[in-house]
């Protein structure tokens, strides 16, 4: 089975119609006998299309691994978990390859850029690693709305941390991904630089119907959300719409206890 | 700190492994070359002090002739001074020697050995008293008639001749045939250091040998109770006064034996020796690099043992102990490779049989060299770490800043510039001693100024290929011009080895196609007759004779050389036929080229040197010269008849006589070599046949036209290329070592960026073929530095020595661009384990780590 398929673009699919990915009893543990850790126990999760979904809980809560899984960076050891229609544990190591880069998006909390590329290269990788060149006008707008155009022939050493954050949100746009994961894409940003990326992300969501997972601990950047998960000891404990920072806060306080 | 240092090693053991591997290999092959060395000169030692065990004294003549190329020739002296010695007060027993030429025909007709390149192939007498017979029967017995000989028993089990088989050897005068009557061992051994002997009667070997009625030598066993030097003595108060011989101990001669075969096997040592050190100097670069790099990957480590209060001392002997460490425990493990190497080339050069000599100056010379290279090519990389400020701790991974010192531009240009001036300076005022300074300047000046040229060339060299492989292609060729220092760094170790086969594959083009010029343009003749050996071993006479009777043949033209004294100063004396000036377009620049009676024509340097000019006499006397009216006396005076000028065909010696006169000094001469001239209008395919008919009964005898002379000159060149080469392997396979191991490092370091570049969709294969690319680019650049300065250094010493022979520079381009490609598949090679654990690594751990 080939992962190549052009993707239906994101921004005609009516959202809510079909989940963008999805999880069915995903359990992730480490270790065997007594020193047998859960990180994941049996989460199923259905990721809505054209929206901008964060995952919250506390460190160790499994918000990363359930999104690593998702991503096809990491395996299941039960259950299983979708993107599209695709069974991530049926691929092969190739086909998660192939498809991570035809239809997966990545924003990373550092570490984002390969230095050795310039903020136009890093932005077309997914793409020219395939062997497709950028759609131009999408590039363009892609460019445009991130507010990169005057710094396109850059290095990532040449860049703020906020641009290079926005560089990696314009290379997960530019393949128009059926989905794309954050992994606490502001966790390196003061809260300026920071709420750009969020409100920019937010827009790519609603003006461009993408489909964002972000994982987070930030009540501010989940209130950016259109909805909010909530996971502790590994699994979804909670769920929110229309979070705003104080609810999410409110939400969270309630884990210590 | 020590144990900081170990401990550091330790967790970085694989990132050592190559390093070590480096210093190993070097070790090995300087240890190989010493225990070899140290072997061969036992061997020898031990044989001839078993040769001469029983031999007291030796009465040999006082005339020597010491030669170019092996050992001093002796004069020889009358058989008849046997019964004055064996007169003398306490002898037991003494025999004469007989030695020369001789060669053993197998059953295919082909003769054995090659004296050119091998062991010799010797003929002797047999000699009744044991004592003084270093060779013992292992089957039949000693030679009691004219047509019966003993051969040694290496030569039988290559032949696979027995007792009583008919053999024919070649000897000076031609083919004979005899019975082998016994088959002998050489002490313990089946034959001398490989050489081939065959052993006639006395009488018989001094006809075909030596000359009748003469020895090379007596040999002299004593009887018990008398010193060797007593013996001498006495022997000498026996001889008469105008006997013309020296009497020497045996212990002397043994000694003398033994140093003799000691310097002549020096070039040996000296040749593999000089394969060592560049091997050596090769490995020093990996290491050096090998440290910088992991000095480099560690700065957060040193910086936090500088914050927690080590001092720069302490963070440069951690390094230190480090280097001293991987120098050790490499040497040990070289030296012992070595012994294997030792073993595996005293096979090859058939040594006589025995344990290897492994002396503890041996060990000490190679492990010391590894050491110290070792911990020299650290000694910068440890500077820098302790130069590492505490803050660093805190700050991400180290930038290279190298590339941007512009005092190193300045020097490395200057270098290169003062280089290529020496080169140009040497070649165009004949002067290689100065082309190879100026190409190691040159050298050094690239040093200098490669991290400069490693982002621009290794740009322009990916260029292709970030077009071909796309952007596994491109990031390949970004991360080679990444980090300038260590690429460049990197690829100089390759440098050194192409460099060096550059200059040797453009020498070797540009002696065969001046050689190919010289006959073309300057050679008359059709044929060049002689017996494969470089003129080491002679043709008989009478080939020459032969020749002369075709009726197509025009004009023949032997060469032949011996042994002789001008004006009472040794020297060699050539003599040949008045049409060699005409054959080989040799000018006669004074004076005739009539090589007459009683004439001699001097080379131009020989005029100069000794102020001659036409008219002039010189005593020549030839040793043992026959025209001679009695030992000691001089044949009547030469006159000087002209003075040529060595032309592109080379000089034929200092001094050149006539035929006859030569013929009527040296009774048993043989030709070098013999130029064959045909009539005109005969073809050479008409004539080939007919000189084939008269030659093939001698069978070592060799016709060759003109172009296949060439082939045979270029196939003889060939071998020595193919031996430089292979052996300048392991300094490419050394430089392979660093490329894959700087990569390797490189790709540790990268961990985190390859993680993503997996993350976001880049494909195994993609990844692999992006570092095996890379690696492929850092030796492109190394290759191509090397080609510049292999060019150039080779461009330089044929300019130099155009006068020498080397009239034509020839760049053997086809070899380059297979050498070009050889530099690719050795960056490919390198890389294939970096590139697979690349392909390999967990995306989602990489991604994670630190």
């Amino acid at each position: 089975m080939e992962a190549t398929a052009a993707p239906p673009p994101p921004h005609d699919a009516p959202a809510d119609v079909w989940p963008a990915a999805r999880a069915v009893d995903a359990t992730k543990t480490y270790g065997t006998g007594h020193t047998t850790v859960v990180a994941l126990d049996k989460v199923t999760v259905d990721l809505p299309a054209g929206r901008f979904t964060a995952i919250m809980g506390p460190s160790g809560s499994g918000k990363s691994t359930l999104m690593h899984c998702m991503a096809g960076l990491d395996s299941l050891t039960s259950g299983q978990v979708f993107i599209g229609d695709h069974d991530l544990g049926t691929l092969s190591e190739d086909q998660l390859t192939l498809l991570r880069r035809d239809r997966v998006g990545f924003v990373f909390q550092a570490y984002n850029l390969v230095p050795t590329l310039t903020a136009e290269e890093n932005i077309t990788l997914p793409l020219t690693l395939a062997g497709r060149t950028a759609d131009r006008e999408w590039f363009d707008t892609v460019v445009a709305t991130t507010g990169l155009a005057d710094r396109l022939s850059h290095r990532p050493s040449e860049l703020s941390g906020g641009q290079q954050q926005r560089v990696a949100v314009a290379r997960a746009l530019a393949s128009r991904p059926q989905i794309i994961f954050a992994d606490e894409p502001t966790g390196n940003l003061d809260s300026r630089a920071g709420a750009e990326i969020l409100d920019f992300m937010s827009r790519a969501v609603s003006d461009m119907g993408q489909t964002i997972v972000m994982v987070t601990h930030d009540p501010v950047a989940a209130g950016y959300a259109d909805a909010a998960l909530f996971l502790a000891d590994g699994r979804i404990v909670d769920e929110m719409q229309e979070p705003t920072a104080e609810r999410v806060l409110d939400r969270l306080k309630r884990f210590g206890d | 700190m020590l144990k900081v240092a170990l401990r550091g090693l330790m967790a970085h053991k694989s990132r050592m492994l190559t390093t070590f591997l480096a210093v190993a290999l070097g070790v090995a092959f300087i240890g190989g070359v010493l225990v070899l060395t140290d072997t061969m000169n036992r061997a020898f030692d031990d044989l001839f002090s078993n040769v001469y065990r029983n031999t007291d004294a030796v009465v040999r003549s006082d005339q020597k002739v010491e030669s170019d190329f092996g050992p001093e020739i002796r004069g020889l002296i009358p058989q008849d001074l046997l019964a004055d010695v064996e007169s003398a007060r306490g002898v037991a027993g003494a025999d004469g020697n007989v030695d020369g030429y001789a060669r053993v025909i197998d059953r295919n007709g082909d003769p054995v050995g090659d004296p050119a390149m091998g062991a010799p192939t010797l003929g002797g007498n047999w000699t009744d008293i044991d004592a003084l017979n270093p060779f013992d029967l292992s089957a039949g017995k000693a030679p009691r008639t004219a047509d019966q000989i003993v051969i040694d028993r290496g030569t039988a089990k290559k032949t696979d001749f027995g007792v009583g088989d008919k053999v024919q050897v070649q000897t000076r005068d031609g083919v004979g045939t005899y019975e082998v009557s016994g088959i002998a061992r050489f002490g313990s051994a089946d034959s001398p250091g490989g050489a081939s002997y065959v052993l006639w009667t006395t009488e018989e070997a001094q006809t075909l040998l030596g000359e009748p009625g003469k020895f090379s030598a007596i040999a002299v066993s004593g009887e018990s109770g008398v010193s060797q030097k007593e013996l001498a003595a006495s022997i000498r108060d026996a001889l008469p006064a105008d006997s013309g011989t020296q009497v020497v101990t045996g212990a002397e001669i043994t000694k003398e034996t033994q140093d003799s075969i000691k310097s002549s096997l020096s070039f040996l040592t000296i040749f593999f020796g000089i394969f060592a050190v560049i091997a050596v100097v090769v490995g020093s670069f990996v290491i050096y690099n090998s440290f910088s790099i992991i000095v480099a990957q560690r700065t957060r480590e040193m910086a936090l043992l500088r914050a927690v209060g080590a001092r720069r001392r302490q963070v440069r002997r951690a390094v230190l102990v480090e280097a001293v460490v991987v120098g050790l425990v490499g040497s040990a493990v070289g030296f012992v490779v070595g012994l294997g190497i030792a073993f595996l080339l005293g096979k090859l050069l058939q040594l006589p049989e025995g344990a290897l000599a492994i002396l503890p100056t041996s060990i000490a010379v190679a492990v010391a060299t590894g050491l110290i290279v070792t911990v020299f090519s650290a000694l910068v990389p440890a500077w820098r770490a302790s130069r590492v400020p505490p803050l660093a701790a805190m700050r991400e991974v180290a930038v290279d800043v190298t590339g941007r010192s512009r005092v190193r531009l300045i020097v490395g240009t200057v270098l290169l510039a003062l280089g290529v001036a020496g080169v140009i300076a040497g070649a165009f005022g004949s002067q290689p001693a100065r082309v190879g300074l100026g190409v190691a300047l040159t050298f050094l000046g690239i040093l200098f100024v490669a991290p400069k040229l490693a982002r621009p060339v290794a740009g322009a060299l990916g260029a292709p290929i970030a077009r071909i492989r796309g952007v596994a292609g491109q990031l390949a060729r970004d991360n080679a011009s990444r980090n300038p220092r260590r690429t460049s760094a990197t690829a100089a170790a390759l440098t050194i080895g192409v460099g060096l086969v550059t200059f040797i594959l453009v020498i070797n083009t540009s002696i065969r196609a001046s050689f190919d010029k010289t006959l073309d343009d300057n050679f008359a003749g059709d044929f060049v007759v002689d017996s494969g050996t470089f003129g080491v071993v002679g043709l008989p006479t009478a080939v020459a004779d032969q020749i002369r009777e075709i009726p197509e043949v025009g004009l023949v033209v032997p060469i032949r050389f011996a042994p002789a004294f001008v004006d009472n100063d040794g020297t060699t004396v050539t003599s040949s036929d008045d049409g060699v000036f005409r054959l080989l377009d040799i000018d006669i620049v004074r004076g005739t080229g009539d090589l007459g009676p009683g004439q001699v024509v001097v080379s131009e340097g020989t005029a100069k040197r000794l102020h001659l000019t036409p008219g002039d006499q010189v005593n020549l006397k030839f040793l043992d010269d026959a025209r001679a009216p009695a030992p000691g006396e001089s044949p009547p005076p030469a006159t000087v008849a002209g003075v040529y000028k060595a032309g592109p065909t080379g000089d034929i010696g200092d001094f050149v006589v006539g035929l006859d006169d030569f013929d009527a000094a040296v009774p048993n001469a043989t030709d070098a070599q013999v130029f064959v001239q045909l009539r005109p209008g005969v073809t050479v395919a008409e004539a080939e046949p007919k000189l084939d008919k008269v030659v093939a009964p001698f069978a070592t005898a060799n016709v060759q036209s003109v172009d296949e002379y060439k082939k045979t000159i270029g196939n003889q060149l060939n071998v020595f290329l193919v031996l430089i080469v292979g052996l300048l392997g392991l300094a490419i396979v050394i430089a392979m070592l660093g490329i894959g191991n700087t990569i390797a490092l490189s790709v540790l370091e990268r961990t985190r960026e390859l993680g993503l570049l997996r993350a976001v969709g880049m494909r195994r294969r993609q990844l692999r073929a992006a570092v095996r690319w890379e690696s492929a680019i850092i030796s492109l650049f190394g290759t191509v530095l090397g080609l510049a300065v292999g060019l150039l250094g080779g461009w330089g010493i044929v300019r130099a020595l155009r006068d020498d022979g080397f009239q034509v520079f020839q760049v053997p381009y086809v070899t380059l661009v297979l050498v070009s490609l050889l530099g690719i598949v050795v960056g490919l090679v390198a890389a294939l384990l970096p590139a697979w654990r690349a392909g390999r690594m967990n995306v989602l751990d990489a991604i994670n780590t630190e």
